[in-house]
């Protein structure tokens, strides 16, 4: 299991507990049982685990948006009650729920005015972030009329908005077309060499890719496994190779040779190219 | 506060209710029109029922709008908005009363279009506006003279008192109406004013103030047989005369925005701990009940009465709007409890 990086810590979450009343006999509904995690300032953290496991729960608990029922959470160093902690922070809402009557920029301009910016500043830096994310062209256009993917790539943006020093990206992937991925992967990386702590939710492992330095597992309210993502998504003798300049003539030469060294093939299939270089040659 | 967030409140707030507010008011302003050509109709159009009727229309489809509106605002603060909202460094105080700022905005201005739309249906029309300014204690005298009842007044104590408004009931048992002659007079002799008048409705009797200082004396007689008039004393009042009738729907403007300021805190904190539509109701039924209520903060269904007989509603008082204010504070402070503390999870 890989250890937590030294150094201060971004998220110190001890024995975190919440739960929910709901029906009309108010009956407990336990979202989180009990989740230690540590999160060093700097790191990428992937979040992985099943639909309903709590790990958008634990997030918004993060976030400030809720209060835990028991345990204790410390985040950037104080308590997201805190005012100046949670102008900090950075939050993608899994939902996306933004005021859908307003248009992406003046969406923009009311979130960066609730984060303490002028509304120079939250305009200038917010057209950057919009063109960063393929959205400048729709900078008018109401959220109501965007798609999902859009409404994913705008929330990126929001959560850059005001530079924060940790970003909470629940569910960043769902919804965004292979462009948007990019865009994400390129705002990650960036994000990691400015030293920002990253904490980023799924529930496909493919979305953690190279981008994590560490992977957690949660399921039914508890971590259950903290890791490297090879460490934890890997295993021994099990390879994902890809080849350039290969004929397929010649495959079936590789094909004989994996069995001559008693390796069983899963998968060959042609790639090279992503989605998004035919987006762009349909252009 | 949040400039931003006022203008989203206030653009989720004002749309649904200015619309149908449009729509109804147009309507009872075309119907007015209309009716105009009517004879029939025409006794009734008098400025005061025209004034009532804008009013009365704004308020009863824009007002339950407005206040479902502002349930649903807190409602999604606590809910939907939450994690764009409470994510956010911006305090839970500062959200809640840019909210409120915005919604109490989309209510004058519903209040100041419903203003403009009253005066414009009244039109040109000219009459005496009268406001209430204070009660007149009437204290029974003994009189030998049958057929006539007296009463002694004191000087009225506001300097711009002019009309003596003596409310009466009427039990039909003589016949449909009774024919009255009512006098006011200074107690030391000289100046009086004189009336003989059929009350045939509950009608306030009005007289003007005598000219002269020193306490009155008000003398009703009766001048043939009729139906039997009751007088209740305790409700005379004295009244002064408004120079411009027009001022009628600032007055009820000024009133509105008391009543809006306090109904749509508690709308925001409602909506925060409940869901919408037990909210909204919970919150109509209160505000129906305050209407037809008396007391410092209710009996708002008296101003629409003076609305309606011509008159001009009273100015809050001190103790009523300070007690809208801690109402207002009220609704604010657990709309704020409800966010900060997650009323909903």
């Amino acid at each position: 299991m890989a250890e937590v990086k030294t150094g201060a810590l971004a998220i110190l979450s001890t024995g975190i507990t919440k739960h929910y009343r709901a029906g009309l006999l108010l009956r407990r509904r336990e979202a989180l049982r009990g989740v230690d995690l540590k999160v060093s300032k700097g790191e990428t953290l992937g979040l992985a685990g099943p639909n309903g496991s709590g790990k958008s729960t634990w997030m918004r608990l993060v976030a400030g948006v809720e209060v835990q029922s028991a345990g204790e959470l410390e985040v950037l160093g104080g308590s997201t009650a805190d005012a100046e902690v949670r102008r900090r922070l950075g939050f993608l809402p899994e939902d996306a729920p933004f005021p859908r009557e307003l248009g992406a920029q003046a969406c923009l301009d009311l979130l960066g005015s609730l984060s303490g910016m002028s509304r120079d500043e939250a305009r200038e830096r917010g057209g950057a972030l919009l063109e960063r994310v393929g959205l400048a062209h729709e900078a008018r256009t109401s959220l109501g009329k965007f798609s999902r993917g859009m409404l994913r790539r705008f929330g990126l943006a929001q959560a850059w908005l005001h530079s924060p020093e940790l970003i909470l990206l629940d569910e960043p992937t769902a919804g965004l077309d292979a462009e948007g991925h990019e865009v994400l992967r390129e705002l990650l990386r960036e994000a990691h060499a400015a030293g920002t702590t990253v904490c980023m939710s799924s529930h496909i492992p493919g979305d953690f890719g190279a981008g994590c330095d560490r992977l957690a597992v949660m399921v039914a309210g508890k971590i259950v496994q903290v890791g490297a993502p090879d460490e934890l998504l890997g295993e021994p003798g099990s390879w994902s190779v890809g080849v350039k300049g290969l004929e397929e003539p010649r495959l079936a030469e590789l094909e004989e040779w994996l069995r001559a060294v008693g390796a069983t093939q899963t998968e060959i299939r042609p790639t090279g190219r992503e989605l998004s270089d035919l987006y762009r040659s349909e252009n | 506060m949040r400039v931003p967030l006022m203008r989203l409140a206030l653009r989720r707030s004002l749309w649904p209710a200015l619309l149908v507010g449009c729509l109804a008011v147009g309507w009872v302003l075309w119907n007015n029109r209309v009716g105009a050509a009517s004879e029939l109709a025409t006794w009734s159009r008098s400025p005061g029922i025209l004034r009532h009727a804008v009013w009365m229309t704004g308020i009863l489809v824009s007002g339950p709008l407005l206040l479902g509106r502002a349930v649903a605002i807190g409602h999604r603060l606590a809910g939907a908005d939450a994690p764009w909202c409470a994510s956010r460094p911006a305090s839970r105080l500062g959200v809640l009363c840019s909210s409120w700022i915005g919604a109490l905005t989309a209510a004058c201005v519903l209040m100041i279009l419903l203003a403009a739309a009253a005066e414009l249906g009244v039109g040109t029309q000219v009459s005496r506006a009268l406001q209430p300014i204070g009660p007149a204690e009437l204290t029974p005298l003994e009189t030998s003279e049958s057929g006539i009842v007296s009463f002694e007044l004191e000087e009225p104590a506001h300097e711009n008192a002019a009309v003596l408004r003596l409310p009466v009931g009427l039990i039909a048992t003589g016949g449909p109406s009774a024919r009255i002659r009512a006098r006011l007079m200074r107690t030391a002799g000289g100046a009086f004013v004189e009336r003989e008048l059929i009350v045939a409705t509950t009608r306030p009797i009005e007289l003007d103030l005598p000219a002269g200082e020193g306490p009155l004396r008000l003398e009703l007689e009766r001048v043939e047989d009729g139906a039997l008039v009751l007088v209740p004393a305790k409700r005379a009042g004295w009244w002064r005369v408004m120079r411009h009738p027009a001022i009628a729907s600032l007055f009820l403007a000024c009133l509105g925005f008391l009543v809006c300021a306090a109904l749509l805190a508690w709308a925001l904190a409602l909506g925060v701990w409940m869901r919408p539509a037990p909210a909204t109701a919970l919150l109509l039924a209160v505000a129906i009940a305050l209407w037809f209520s008396g007391g410092t903060l209710g009996g708002w269904g008296v101003a629409m009465e003076h609305i309606a007989g011509g008159d001009i509603p009273a100015l809050p008082t001190l103790l009523g709007s300070g007690l809208a204010m801690a109402m207002t504070a009220a609704g604010g402070c657990l709309g704020w409890w409800g966010l900060r503390w997650g009323a909903r999870s």
